[in-house]
């Protein structure tokens, strides 16, 4: 059996121990009611983090693009990055997959035969956490950012506005495809 | 309350570093805040710094920018009334650059 | 979060396992990003707020004044005396925890003591102290503790990490209204002197100037001017609307925030054309130049106070019956509120459409109807002309404002509004809109920026159901009535679910509006170029 199948097969408990993992970092109760309420509207934080979770094993299996696992784990970070969390707190979760994982295949009794393999996947899950670092780094200054910019937003984006309504106005040039810009950049497209 | 040090008196800014009384505002505290900031006022900047502190004087309230743009380009014409320009001159925004060294406080509510 | 306190040496033996204490012996701790900052000492005098000194949430010592427990313990008494509905509160709760994960800030933050029954329990803990045989007796046991200055502090941290949105009290099987439990706790804490600048700033320039910006009556008017000067450039139609008129039939009173703010003025450009376009016998307002009311986030008393121009400028200008704007806590006030307060507006009529003969018994007593009723009713009897397709760019869902839905049960017109001017309509899930909805996570004066990290935890459960329409349906607007939501859901939007925009109900109306005489149109109020229409002009 390759290290891949096996890894495939032992996915479910992988998960579900990588799952618990991250829930230990929250106050008993709650990681109680993140584990067991499925409605992903009522549970929006345990919910997102199972399904970021999930992905993100059948992305370092399917060895997906980077794209797609950064994707998955914005996700996870995004929510993680605005909780009481200090920020290595908040991405510990990643290394504790290395953990499920070497947990999982012990008790395999080849699963010393992928030594090779065991640590491509670990750097993989390396590859991650620095992946996760600048997921985190950016979330924190989009947070900084609105704080910052709230009230220049209230007044400033109206600037753009009215200073293209001005001059297609005045100068009688016509400017409305910037206007649209100015709008897709207020809804951050 | 956090204060700031001018010339040896101690005036009253809020968490934001917007002056806490109207009053305490003389031309040269818009200089040492601005100096705070690394910036140098020309008069480009004072054209927009008493512009906003006229308005201030006459509504009460620092205009929505919107209005700011529209007046500035009435009184200084088109190639001043218009973001890039005022952008340049307050890289952090007009609104929350140009209130603070004009002495304006910030507005609150559903905004 | 955000304190980057781990040392190189703690990293070694660094447990993220959550510790596990019971919630009295789990300190308080008060981080930055989660709460706002004090009201500044001018805005408290202004309104005759009690005991105010110097202090900043983040210090340990609050300089509290002296005697202030007896302060706190005589307003709980008061409290009970006055409001029975806070003695009931704080003795029926089982504590069945129906309600504990219905709270966005719970669900966001994952800290039990934003469970609405914790939130309540910091309180009643005290209530049990002081006031119970019980807690007397047997403290700790009968969930009873001391008051002490790390339990106010607790307090106040949690009182003002709950917006108020009784989105809890709608499972709670006793009905226990944790709103008013809220409102309560921040009583207490102000008579302390610990108000919000948020909250404190709004409240002073509403009782100086009628409304939270200190908007001016010439002010209000240049904003207005420059609306209009927008509407001509994009329907070709000069509208003149009137001020402090004597003898209007109708008064209209909007939150200031639409006189103002993004994207709150295109939801006013869209009352203005309405109006016109009816031809309505209205005027606006300078004096009664606010319809929300901060007050009802410091006490019964100054939300009571700063209510009474509504009526008074009714009764001074001779109008019939007053409309209101978009608005979220000034309906639960309005509906609820401001007929005991401030009434019986017996100079008033029962509201009437002067275009349909509808009348709005819903509103019999309070004699005052919301935009959104009055515009459904008008559309209902096909007195508007409408271009749906003006909004094709437009994939809108609607948000529920808390005291719209919650606090007046308005749920079907906002919709029917809607589904009458948009093409694209698409809900949210169930569990998440009408009597369920998730606040924005920035209400009851929460929407300054200082605590940015707080709104947007508390925005989570929201914006977790934008996201699911706008992958679904690709929604890229957020359609709502309220002007906090209008405020605060922008910066939501742009954290969790960014290419959704936020609007009011009254622009997408002004957008698909045919008015007599007006010029093709070839963009929507916010001067964006219409689908099919580039290039034209």
């Amino acid at each position: 059996m390759s290290f891949n199948k096996l890894l495939s097969e032992k996915k479910p408990a992988i998960l579900k121990k990588w799952f618990d993992a991250i829930l230990d970092t929250y106050p008993a109760e709650t990681a109680d009611f993140l584990k067991k309420q499925k409605d992903r509207f009522a549970n929006p934080v345990g919910s997102t983090i199972y399904s970021g979770m999930d992905s993100l094993l059948n992305s370092l299996l399917n060895a997906d693009d980077p794209d797609t696992i950064s994707k998955y784990l914005d996700d996870i970070v995004r929510i993680r990055a605005v909780q009481d969390f200090t920020p290595s707190q908040s991405l510990a979760f990643v290394f504790k997959l290395k953990d499920a994982v070497r947990e999982e295949m012990s008790g395999e009794s080849n699963a010393g035969d992928f030594p090779g393999e065991l640590i491509a996947f670990e750097r993989r899950v390396d590859a991650l956490a620095l992946t996760a670092f600048d997921i985190y780094m950016k979330c924190r200054e989009k947070i900084y950012d609105l704080k910052a910019n709230e009230l220049r937003n209230m007044t400033v984006k109206l600037v753009e506005r009215a200073n293209l309504i001005f001059e297609a106005r005045y100068r009688d040039i016509d400017l409305k495809d910037l206007v649209l810009e100015g709008n897709k950049s207020e809804r951050g497209e | 309350m956090a204060t700031i040090d001018f010339q040896g008196k101690q005036i009253e800014v809020d968490e934001d570093g917007y002056l806490v009384n109207l009053d305490d505002w003389v031309k040269d505290v818009g200089i040492q805040m601005a100096k705070g900031d690394g910036m140098e006022l020309t008069d480009a900047h004072w054209e927009v710094i008493n512009f906003l502190r006229e308005y201030y004087a006459k509504y009460q309230i620092a205009p929505m920018i919107k209005i700011l743009v529209k007046e500035i380009a009435k009184v200084m014409g088109p190639e001043k009334g218009n973001t890039k320009y005022l952008y340049e001159l307050f890289p952090d925004g007009p609104a929350k650059q140009a209130c603070r060294y004009a002495g304006l406080p910030k507005p609150t509510g559903c905004v | 979060m955000a304190k980057f306190t781990a040392k190189p040496k703690d990293l070694i033996q660094i447990d993220f396992k959550n510790p596990k204490t019971g919630w009295m012996d789990t300190p308080v701790e008060i981080r930055e990003h989660m709460f706002c900052h004090p009201a500044k000492a001018k805005e408290l005098e202004t309104v005759g707020f009690p005991n105010i000194h110097e202090w900043r949430p983040q210090d340990e010592n609050w300089n509290l004044p002296e005697g202030w427990k007896e302060t706190v313990l005589n307003g709980i008494k008061e409290r009970l005396q006055k409001y029975r509905s806070f003695h009931v509160f704080m003795d029926i709760c089982v504590r069945c925890g129906a309600c504990a994960d219905k709270c966005h800030f719970y669900l966001g933050t994952g800290d039990p003591k934003n469970m609405p029954v914790l939130r309540a329990e910091l309180l009643r803990s005290i209530y049990r102290k002081y006031f119970t045989a019980s807690g007397k007796i047997l403290g700790k046991t009968a969930g009873a503790r001391e008051l002490t200055e790390d339990v106010l502090k607790e307090i106040w941290y949690y009182y003002y990490q709950c917006t108020e949105c009784r989105r809890c009290s709608v499972f709670c099987p006793y009905g226990i209204d944790q709103a008013e439990i809220t409102m309560i706790g921040r009583e207490l804490t102000n008579l302390l002197g610990l108000q919000l600048g948020w909250i404190g700033g709004p409240v002073a320039n509403c009782y100086m100037k009628g409304n939270h910006l200190g908007l001016e009556p010439h002010t209000i008017k240049s904003n207005i001017e420059m609306m209009l000067d927008d509407i001509e450039t994009i329907t070709g139609i000069r509208i003149n609307p009137t001020f402090n008129r004597k003898g209007a039939e109708i008064l209209f009173v909007t939150p200031s925030g639409d006189l103002f703010a993004m994207p709150g003025i295109y939801t006013a450009m869209g009352y203005l054309m309405l109006f016109h376009e009816l031809g309505l016998d209205y005027t606006w307002s300078t004096y009664a130049s606010e319809g929300g009311n901060f007050g009802f986030f410091s006490s019964n008393e100054m939300a009571k106070r700063l209510n009474s121009k509504i009526y008074a400028e009714a009764k001074r200008l001779g109008v019939k019956w007053v409309l209101g704007g978009e608005c979220g806590h000034m309906w639960r006030v309005l509906h609820q509120y401001m007929d005991t307060w401030n009434g019986p507006a017996d100079f008033l009529e029962v509201p009437k459409s002067p275009i349909t003969g509808t009348v709005f018994d819903n509103a019999k007593s309070a004699k005052m109807t919301h935009i959104s009723e009055f515009t459904a009713d008008l559309i209902k009897h096909g007195k508007l002309k409408l271009d749906k397709s003006r909004n094709d760019h437009l994939k809108v869902t609607f948000h529920d404002s808390c005291n719209t839905a919650r606090g007046m049960g308005m749920f079907e017109e906002p919709r029917y509004i809607i589904k009458n001017v948009c093409n694209h309509f698409y809900e949210m899930p169930e569990n998440t809109i009408r009597e369920k909805t998730f606040c924005c996570g920035s209400g009851t004066g929460l929407n300054a920026s200082e605590n940015m990290e707080l709104r947007m935890r508390g925005g989570l459960p929201r914006a977790n159901a934008v996201k699911y329409v706008h992958e679904q349906h690709g929604v890229n607007m957020l359609a709502n009535v309220c002007a906090i939501d209008r405020a605060t859901l922008s910066a939501s939007m742009d954290y969790w679910v960014p290419g959704v925009g936020v609007a009011g109900i009254s622009e997408l109306v002004g957008n698909a509006l045919v008015m007599e005489g007006e010029k093709e149109r070839t963009a929507d109020l916010r001067g964006e170029t219409l689908p099919g229409k580039e290039g034209a002009e």
